[in-house]
């Protein structure tokens, strides 16, 4: 999506300034100012090989406590409290294993306790006297490739995307491992049993299930044979717990930042006092991030932050700050925000203008305030949409067929993995940070702009990213905390978000109320569309789903619109497709009970309505599949207890491309690298950089190394928008085969290998093969940097908006799902999923299938049970960790077909466009009509809890 | 901490102020949350009393689970698979195979109440020395069915109310015995989720023997497949006599109260009905104990369709064998 249209229509905004406007005053007080040394390598934690065996001396509690770590002997007085996983991160510096809610439920710290998978992070270690230990660093330990059979089938399989859950998915794949050897293979309900205390939020599940599935049948005991075969070119490093993410860097000197944020989700500030906690032994740093005056907007809005030796000393030190606050009323959610003598969010537009924060990525339009209710922003500029009110009026008064209903979705949180965080240290006026980001260059220019430098003056890192899914672009309010208070402690501090932080403020994906009504005429053409959306957006501005309405079904005939309704709680972000599924959630539900109403089959009518040609083929591919074709004519068919239906849905999204994205190649004797300033948060881009190159000089992917997360390399994209791939991989190639251009010629002017001709791996010249990495020992290092080209087809505007371009081609998607539905408990189950993609030519197949699942898994989770819950009086986010805010496990998502349409985009280079959002859009509506199929229930609101789902089979089998 | 090492050490630990540990899994989060604090005692095994890590077969046919069992060797015993199926199987459906690795028996029984408003950084709520259930007045989604007030948490105890489907029995420290049910708090009690007394503890649970016929199942009803805390958790218990026809049953509600709860009015409806018969019209009669909060009317439908759930599994499986012959003695890891 678009970041910004810097002079948008009488919106003046700037996102920079926006962010800047969310962030007053600050204040620092340098208590320890000492220059860091600047470092061009990442300062991790100690490498987990050679751990220090007895740690240095640290405040203790207690007596000395003996255990074996991974075979080695650990002997130390632990601190009062501490956890295994710190034991393991902190003390010994095994940072394989990750703290990814810290109250047991995510799994991502599981070790294996005298063989039994057990939490880190609620295990004390005190208690731990001459037990053993094993971490994912030693699961593998012994192997001549260092893996173990469990590692082995999770990379064969591409069981993982960022990586940040998979250690703890090892282990408790081990723990079954070493459980059912020599007895028969546990089945797949054996294996999600085994799972179900891990949590994967990226949608690896179907593959976790078939990974340890097989690893447990004994599929997977070789060693790997160098160079190694496995889709994922990174994949090593993650599933042994080596991937360095932010949350594992610790620079010397590290201090541990923690946020004070408000207790009331409306007032005034009168005064923040920090000179109590300054004063707290321990403290480095204390910054005020607003000043006397300023407006608290929403519960958990950020206020002040401390930075300290030590995470609790730090949090200890925000208990003695005294902020005086005085309250204002303040109102939550839809209804609330827009009842009569509501409590405004902002007092007029301008207010709006200078602290509102954006919830999308796309252009943020003008727009009318009045009360709480902004908008309308219309999506229907090319349409006629009086008319098409008309026409929908007519359809349902006259000789057509109209449907109007109201389809509500729930405000979701995007709850990475790895949280929020950021590493920050100043040395020699410059400021470098390491930060779980999707987009490093823009993280650097405006961390520059944000304190005056110069970019050049300013590096953010980000090797592995646990994570984004639009949660972690721009400059995120803990990488501002975390440089502030290096800044002023003279020390590096990290901030990191908490669960509770992550699931209260981290960002969430607004609550969306649509309204849509679509009109057939009698011959089955539509007729008109209306749509008004509400989103429940918090304090942020400028949600759209209306443009998925107008870029489905063409017809001027739509009265197409959006609204912002605001109130006191957290603002929104990107999140997948923003926009998307809520607004498919609606279109595609309004689709078909408009076919059940016509009697007519819902392929045909969307035959006759589509003219996105991808999805005119996916149609043709949907009606092949068998238990579509077989399906019951009638919905509700089935009276059983267990209730099965299929339904069907179609989307579509946009294709961005960022035209100024650059790709590096550095060729030497030492092998070859391939560099840009872009992040891999899991989707696969060093393995699409890989094989880009490698495919060119006819090498394994796992030969060249790809270097990414350094905002200094050569330009490089946000990871953002479905954009990465169609906005690398071209670069690449082009660099690969200019590289290979260079070789040829170096080979003919220093060797005389007159006539030299490429091969697979290297050259030909005069019958004598050569390999590259042969000839690269002979000649001086070669660099190539190229630049993506604009391309041929053009684009929807010509005009590049912060670096992207929008492609004029639709790409489609249309997704089935098969449900059953318990009448008893109301549990809906997803049983089998059936995604086909229309988005040109794959080039990674491998990375695409799992990038694909991932969003369908999302799908499910989303449909099924998500949901941010609050306090209804004071706006406290309530569902602050993972067992109250639900994800999917590993046993509740479908069996998935993904297929490709085969047919490239003619004109674009590479022939193909993005898909991570594509593929996300069009579940909650399948699993919806699915469920109608099977119950004659339309299901209006998702998630489909249980009480949803019994009210909702009681009011059908009550009509 | 302190690791203690005989019951008598334990009891002047506790004296003098200490809390008693067990797996940690909740203690750990309690801490964590600022919801308890001060020093601990861990108990080394046989310091809650003898066998206190084991579960022994019993003399007179019954169970002696210690209190420091883990969660998951009481799933994975064989006699309680065979005699106390809906103990094993509400043992392996509860938490996760990480919790269940490291939680034990007397922690599952005694853990604090997952309440939203208990275990988020807000303020104090009745568990927590504030005057009010917050809850009560506000998202109460996932809380109590059955409004014994003042607080509105359910118990958090899956084990509690598998084991109301027998006569269990606490053995206290010293040996004391007392009714296991009457260990729970309730509407008296709003701060407590168990009355054990302080200074006291826990050191096995005793099982009757089971009686040759006897079957038992357990079911819960939530949202995810796995892992989640039951919105509505039964567990159901029917004794049969020679000519097919039920003789005793016991049906137990977890996730419904601020206690866990049988269920008295589909017991009596179920006893001399032949096996398998009449089931779901007795469930029906679990609604009757309902006295939904403003958001939990859907948990009414769930008190019948997971007591039936239960039923019909008791049902399904076969009758648990006679009791071993006394004085076989086995012994668990």
């Amino acid at each position: 999506m678009s970041k910004r249209i810097d002079e948008a229509e009488n919106s003046g905004l700037s996102r920079r300034g926006l962010l800047r406007g969310g962030l007053l005053a600050s204040v620092g007080f340098g208590l320890r100012a000492r220059a860091a040394e600047p470092s061009a390598d990442p300062p991790a934690s100690p490498p987990s090989k050679d751990p220090p065996l007895v740690a240095p001396a640290q405040a203790s509690a207690g007596p000395q406590v003996s255990l074996r770590v991974n075979g080695d002997a650990v002997s130390f007085a632990p601190k009062e409290d501490e956890l295994l996983i710190d034991t393991l991160r902190e003390r010994l510096g095994l940072t394989g294993s990750k703290r990814g809610c810290g109250h047991g439920a995510c799994g991502a710290c599981t070790v294996l306790l005298d063989g039994a998978p057990v939490v880190s992070c609620l295990l004390p270690t005190e208690t731990l006297g001459g037990r053993a230990v094993r971490s994912v660093e030693g699961l593998g330990a012994g192997a001549p490739d260092g893996l173990h059979p469990v590692q082995r089938a999770i990379l064969a399989q591409d069981a993982l995307q960022c990586g940040f859950c998979t250690p703890g998915f090892v282990a408790s794949g081990v723990a079954l491992y070493e459980a059912t050897r020599g007895g028969p293979p546990p089945g797949v309900e054996a294996v999600a049993d085994a799972l179900e205390g891990n949590l994967c939020r990226c949608g690896a599940h179907p593959r976790l299930l078939a990974a340890i599935q097989a690893a447990c049948a004994g599929a997977h005991e070789a060693p790997l044979a160098a160079p190694h075969q496995h889709p994922r070119v990174d994949g090593v490093e993650k599933v042994r717990g080596e991937a360095k993410y932010t949350v594992d860097v610790a620079p010397e000197g590290l201090a541990h930042g923690a946020v004070l944020r408000a207790a009331v989700a409306h007032g005034r500030l009168r005064s923040i006092d920090l000179s109590a906690a300054a004063a707290l032994p321990g403290v480095v740093g204390v910054v005020a991030l607003h000043k006397a005056g300023d407006t608290v907007r929403y519960h958990g809005q950020e206020l002040a932050a401390v930075a300290a030796e030590d995470l609790a000393t730090a949090r200890a030190a925000l208990r003695l700050i005294r902020v005086e606050v005085d309250p204002l009323p303040a109102v939550f959610g839809v209804d609330a925000a827009l009842a009569s003598g509501a409590a405004l969010v902002y007092a007029d537009a301008a207010a709006v203008r200078a602290e509102g924060p954006p919830a999308s990525e796309g252009p943020l339009l003008g727009a009318t305030l009045e009360g709480n209710l902004r908008g309308p922003t219309s999506s229907s500029m090319l349409a006629r949409p009086r008319a098409g009110r008309r026409r929908l009026a007519e359809a349902v008064g006259g000789a057509g067929t109209a449907v109007e209903l109201t389809a509500e979705s729930a405000v979701i949180s995007h709850t990475t993995m790895e949280p929020h965080a950021a590493v920050a240290r100043w040395a020699d006026g410059g400021l470098e940070v390491w930060a779980s980001t999707q987009s490093c260059v823009m993280l650097a220019e405006d961390l520059a702009e944000r304190f005056e430098l110069p970019v050049s003056a300013v590096v953010v890192r980000c090797p592995y990213v646990g994570g984004g899914f639009g949660g972690k672009v721009g400059l995120s309010i803990e990488v501002t905390i975390a440089a502030l208070l290096a800044q002023a402690s003279g020390r590096p501090v990290r901030v990191a978000l908490s669960r509770s932080e992550e699931l209260a403020v981290g960002g969430c994906r607004p609550g969306q109320r649509i309204a849509v009504g679509l009109g057939a005429d009698a011959d089955g053409a539509l007729a008109g569309m209306t749509w008004e959306a509400q989103a429940d957006s918090g304090v942020s501005v400028g949600v759209n789903t209306a443009m998925m309405a107008r870029l489905s079904y063409r017809s001027p005939f739509k009265d197409l619109v959006d609204y912002d309704v605001l109130s006191h709680q957290a603002p929104s972000k990107p999140m997948r497709a923003p926009g998307g599924p809520a607004a498919f959630f609606a279109l595609e539900q309004a689709v078909d009970a408009l076919a059940v109403r016509r009697g007519e089959d819902p392929v045909a009518l969307r035959r006759r309505w589509d003219e996105n040609p991808p999805r005119l083929r996916l149609y043709d591919w949907a009606e092949g599949i068998p238990a579509w074709r077989d399906r019951a004519a009638a919905a509700g068919a089935d009276k059983g207890r267990f209730r099965r239906g299929i339904g069907l849905a179609a989307g579509t999204w946009f294709g961005f491309v960022d035209p100024s994205a650059q790709v590096r190649i550095d060729a030497g004797a030492d092998g070859i690298v391939v560099s840009t300033a872009a992040q891999d948060m899991g989707n696969g881009t060093r393995t699409v950089l890989a094989e880009a190159v490698a495919g060119v000089l006819g090498l394994s992917p796992h030969a060249v190394t790809v270097r990414l997360g350094d905002s200094r390399d050569v330009y490089g994209p946000m990871s953002a928008g479905s954009r990465t791939t169609a906005s690398l991989r071209p670069p690449a190639v082009s660099a690969a085969e200019e590289l290979v251009r260079l070789l040829l010629s170096e080979a003919e002017d220093r060797l005389g290998l007159r006539g030299a001709v490429a091969e697979a791996g290297g050259l030909r010249a005069a019958g004598r093969a050569m390999t590259w990495a042969e000839l690269l020992t002979k000649i001086p290092s070669i660099t190539v940097i190229q630049k993506r080209r604009r391309d041929p087809a053009g684009y929807f505007m010509p005009v590049t908006i912060e670096h992207s371009l929008l492609y004029n081609r639709l790409p489609g998607v249309v997704q089935l799902m098969e449900v059953e539905v318990d009448a008893r408990l109301g549990r809906v189950r997803a049983l089998r999923s059936w995604t086909g993609l229309g988005v040109g030519h794959i080039h990674v197949p491998a990375m695409a299938r799992t990038q694909v699942e991932g969003g369908v898994v999302q799908g499910v989770s989303a449909a099924l049970y998500e949901e941010r819950r609050s306090d209804p009086r004071t706006g406290r986010v309530l569902s602050d960790g993972l067992e109250s805010y639900r994800l999917a496990g590993v046993g509740d998502v479908p069996e998935q077909e993904i297929h490709f349409d085969p047919v490239p985009f003619e004109g674009l280079i590479g022939g193909g466009m993005g898909l991570s959002e594509l593929a996300t859009v069009a579940v909650t509506p399948s699993i919806a009509n699915a469920v109608y199929h099977a119950t004659r229930w339309r299901p209006l609101a998702v998630p489909l809890r249980n009480d949803r789902v019994l009210a909702g089979l009681a009011a059908v089998e009550g009509a | 901490m302190s690791r203690v090492e005989s019951p008598e050490a334990l009891r002047a630990a506790l004296a003098g102020g200490l809390r008693l540990r067990a797996g940690g899994t909740d203690l750990m989060d309690l801490r964590r949350l600022g919801l308890r604090s001060g020093p601990l005692a861990d108990p080394a095994p046989g310091a809650l009393g003898p066998d206190d890590d084991t579960i022994l077969a019993l003399p007179t046919g019954g169970l002696r689970l210690g209190a420091a069992v883990r969660v998951a060797a009481i799933g994975a015993d064989p006699a309680v698979a065979a005699r106390y199926a809906g103990l094993g199987a509400a043992a392996r459906g509860l938490g996760t195979p990480q919790i269940r690795a490291r939680a034990s028996l007397g922690g599952a029984l005694f853990q604090e109440v997952r309440c939203w408003y208990l275990r988020s950084d807000g303020p104090r709520c009745l568990k927590d020395g504030g005057d009010t259930c917050l809850a009560r007045g506000g998202d109460h989604l996932y809380h109590v069915v059955i409004d014994d007030g003042p607080c509105v948490a359910p118990h958090p105890s899956t084990l509690a109310a598998a084991l109301l489907l027998w006569p269990a029995e606490a053995e206290l420290d010293g040996g004391e015995r007392v009714p296991l049910s009457e260990l729970w708090g309730g509407a008296g009690e709003p701060r407590r989720t168990h009355l054990l007394p302080a200074g006291r503890w826990l050191a096995a649970v005793h099982l009757p023997p089971s009686a040759a016929g006897d079957r038992s199942a357990y079911a819960r009803a939530a949202n995810r497949s796995r892992s989640e805390w039951p919105l509505v958790e039964a567990a159901a218990r029917l004794s049969v006599g020679p000519d097919g026809r039920v003789t005793e049953a016991r049906v137990a509600l977890g996730g419904v109260a601020n206690r866990p709860k049988r269920a008295p009015a589909v017991e009596a409806a179920l006893v001399g009905l032949p096996l398998g018969e009449g089931l779901a019209s007795a469930a029906a009669l679990a609604e009757g104990m309902a006295s939904p909060l403003p958001m939990t009317g859907y948990k009414v439908g769930l008190l019948s369709g997971c007591t039936l759930e239960a039923l019909e599994r008791a049902v399904a499986m076969g009758a648990a064998p006679a009791p071993p012959a006394p004085a076989v003695v086995e012994v668990s890891p």
